[in-house]
């Protein structure tokens, strides 16, 4: 089920009114409806592979439990490693067989092998990379008894499943989300507006501006051979913002519902392309899998003790681990390679935590100098996009050729250039206002027009949801899902 | 939570008001379409004896006047550039509903893309979401999973898209196109094209989508059960014609159609001269092909 369908805007009132007005009383049944809600949000989509999740479930819940009565170091490691070869084995068979099979078949064929392809058609199931990630932070933080087990089936099956953030994230720790589950939830009025707001300004990034975006950044992609320098450029732009805004905003309406049911989600999204270096845009970007690559992988490795060289070695290995994260394309790695590049320099000359605090914190606008920096860090983010974005290496490497190549300071035109179309430009100045003036909050539209009379404030939301309607087109299923 | 639930529902009615008046920019929306034909045809105003329809070929390859002289019937074309059988058939479907029967139908083929997949041809949406007044219109567009029924019924906005917004003025639109429909096109191509006959000449209707041979046969069985000749025809490209294709046509062809196919001898249908581009003829050609459709239709018709 899409957060952006019709489905999903029947679907949540249903669970609401069941959640508070039935189930309020009892927190087994309340944490029972949440698990039953969250398969059927599953499983709306393909419901054959809610037996994924469910296995997976049933493994990790075990392991737990037999992780907190083992004494045995080397049978409790054992423990930790079904766990670890189980989810990943899913996510390895389901995501990258067939990039690792083409990739064997390519390097055999190179050195003059033929290998018959035996590929197979294989369906990537939605949420894999982000619920794979959450059962393994549990049982890693209980083998390091850093975490208590639970023995409630439906709760941790409920902590696996919780529908807001089950195919998209955030990534959450299960010390953070799962001893939620054991408090009794209290409606709270102002959390529960709160959490409606942040849906509302999650929809108005995702339909308005992300999908709108990918029109002409799609346009632009496909047709690249076609395009002068200036036009390849502002598609790349274009997908910038298409990218954050898809992204955050499924965070911000996975946070905004969580927060409908008395949850609280970990924050996602930062207001990244505010960001005056690249360690500090990756400490605002995606946080829920930075934090959970750094806590599980990156420390364990050393992190940034050790020499230049150690330093060095786990920062490429952490970057390219999230770029293939991301998918099994060679784009993906080297994308994360070229994180790994501009961060680097900041890492070893310790510049790497330098800023710490929101840009212009209590002025209007940032200085020379932080502008300077934040521009120069949006474009070398914009330029590890075009990667992102791109089908295959050499697509990206074209495309990049390409903008110096061909008329660099023409005007941009574009098919996909209709008057109509070009209406997504004052909306995304007027986001990007919301989110400069919000930056300070949670989210962008959170304190904006609360001091204001109730008649401009509602005016502003009606204007939002009537933005959601005139620019939604069909559904759009959010990026990170193939993730 | 009560008061939460009254806010909730409170902001929705104002939100349900307000959209009301949006019913203004629905009904306005067609006068600010360029292309106003099919509102015509919902509208019972094009009551003529002979239709064309098709894509862009049927537009640049067919000169409507030609017909209409030469065969002494009002004749109108209804064709769409980048438009697929199943939007064809959908026009068909409301020309009779609202209009006077025609009496002869041409409906000029795709080859060899008119039922398989072609990304250059689809269900021209765009077409239809200006006409969202007409419920007809959009029970389509629900029915295609461009919009959703209960918020349609709910929701005049949810009806409308952001081109409804476009309150440019129209083009002035040439009168030819006000008479007949379409216009030729007076273009002689800027380069000399290769002749590709040794191009594509098999076929696979394996490749065929469902909808659109299912589309293909409504179409003829619409001419049958109202009694209107249908007559389908493949025009020139620039191309060697492929045969396989033709001959899957001439099998679903009903045996009340009558199929036409481009004379492959005529030596202009080889010269670029007489064509905008590999697939589309310029006025000239348009010409010559039209007076061979003529000519085919006075031979084996009766009107």
């Amino acid at each position: 089920m899409l957060f952006n369908s019709i489905d999903f805007a029947i679907f949540l009132p249903i669970v609401f009114i069941l959640y508070w007005f039935v189930t309020s009383n009892n927190l087994k049944f309340q944490n029972l409806l949440l698990l039953v809600a969250s398969y059927l949000f599953y499983g709306w989509w393909d419901w054959k592979f809610l037996s994924l999740i469910l296995f997976s479930t049933i493994i990790d819940y075990y392991i737990g439990c037999s992780l907190q009565k083992e004494v045995n170091n080397s049978k409790r490691k054992m423990l930790l490693w079904v766990s670890i070869s189980v989810n990943l084995g899913f996510l390895g068979f389901f995501k990258y067989y067939n990039f690792f099979v083409d990739n064997f078949i390519a390097a055999f064929s190179f050195f003059g092998s033929e290998i018959k392809p035996n590929t197979l058609n294989i369906i990537l199931p939605v949420g894999i990379s982000f619920y794979t990630f959450q059962t393994l932070s549990y049982t890693i933080d209980v083998y390091r008894e850093k975490l208590k087990p639970t023995d409630d089936f439906i709760v941790f099956a409920a902590f696996v499943s919780f529908f807001p953030q089950l195919v998209a994230g955030p990534i959450e720790r299960a010390a953070h989300l799962l001893p939620q589950f054991y408090i009794k939830r209290k409606f709270d009025y102002s959390k529960a507006i709160d959490g409606m707001r942040q849906i509302l300004w999650g929809l108005f990034k995702k339909i308005v501006i992300a999908d709108n975006c990918a029109v002409f950044a799609n346009d632009i992609f496909n047709n690249y051979q076609d395009y002068s320098g200036s036009t390849l450029i502002l598609g790349a732009l274009f997908f910038t913002f298409q990218i954050y805004c898809d992204f955050s905003g499924y965070s911000d309406i996975a946070i905004g519902t969580s927060r409908l049911f008395g949850f609280d989600l970990m924050k996602n999204f930062s207001f990244p392309y505010f960001s005056r270096d690249i360690a500090e845009f990756w400490r605002r970007w995606h946080i829920s899998l930075s934090t959970w690559f750094r806590d599980y992988l990156y420390i364990p490795l050393g992190g940034s003790r050790g020499g230049i060289w150690m330093k060095t070695r786990n920062t490429f290995i952490i970057f390219i681990v999230s770029g293939f994260w991301h998918g099994a394309n060679w784009t993906f790695i080297v994308w994360g390679a070229l994180n790994a590049i501009y961060f680097l320099p900041l890492l070893l000359t310790n510049n790497n935590r330098n800023n710490l605090d929101v840009i212009a914190k209590g002025k209007i606008f940032p200085s020379f100098r932080e502008t300077y920096q934040m521009l120069l860090t949006f474009s070398l983010t914009v330029l590890a996009w075009i990667f992102f974005r791109a089908e295959n290496i050499h697509h990206a490497l074209s495309y990049i050729a390409n903008i110096g190549n061909r008329s660099l300071f023409s005007v941009p035109s574009f098919d996909t250039m209709k008057p109509i179309n070009l209406l997504i430009v004052p909306l995304i100045f007027f986001f990007f206002l919301i989110e400069w003036f919000g930056r300070d909050s949670e989210f962008g539209m959170q304190f904006i027009g609360l001091k204001w009379n109730r008649v401009f404030r509602w005016s502003l939301y009606l204007g939002v949801v009537i933005c959601i309607f005139i620019f939604s087109s069909q559904e759009q299923a959010f990026i990170y899902f193939q993730f | 939570m009560k008061n939460f639930l009254i806010k909730i529902i409170l902001f929705g009615l104002i939100l349900f008001v307000l959209d009301k008046f949006f019913l203004v920019v629905r009904n306005k929306a067609p006068e600010f379409d360029n292309d106003r034909r099919l509102e015509y045809v919902l509208d019972g105003k094009v009551n003529k004896d002979l239709i064309v329809f098709g894509s862009s070929r049927a537009n640049e390859d067919i000169a409507t006047w030609l017909l209409e002289d030469a065969l002494k019937l009002d004749s109108y074309n209804l064709c769409y550039g980048g438009s697929e059988i199943e939007l064809q058939t959908f026009i068909l479907k409301q020309l009779l509903k609202e209009n006077q029967k025609p009496k002869l139908i041409i409906k000029i083929i795709d080859d060899d893309f008119e039922l398989t997949y072609n990304s250059a041809n689809v269900f021209r949406v765009d077409r239809l979401i200006p006409l969202v007044k007409y419920p007809v219109i959009r029970n389509e567009l629900i029915s295609r999973g461009e919009k959703n029924a209960i918020m349609s019924k709910l929701f005049v906005l949810h009806q409308l898209n952001k081109s409804n917004f476009d309150f440019r003025s129209p083009k002035k639109v040439n009168d030819t196109i006000l008479k007949y429909g379409n216009i030729t096109l007076n273009k002689v191509p800027k380069r000399k094209f290769e002749w590709t006959f040794g191009t594509k000449t098999s076929y696979s209707s394996d490749k065929e989508i469902k909808s659109k041979y299912e589309s293909f046969k409504e179409f003829q069985d619409l001419c049958v059960s109202n009694n209107i000749k249908l007559v389908l025809s493949i025009p020139p490209s620039y191309k060697v014609l492929n045969k396989e294709f033709a001959e899957r046509i001439r099998e679903l062809k009903f045996k009340e159609s009558y199929f036409h196919v481009y004379d492959q001898s005529k030596i202009e249908y080889k010269s670029s001269n007489y064509f905008n581009d590999l697939i589309h003829l310029n006025s000239s050609g348009a010409e010559i092909y039209t007076h061979d459709l003529i000519l085919f239709i006075k031979n084996n018709i009766k009107i």
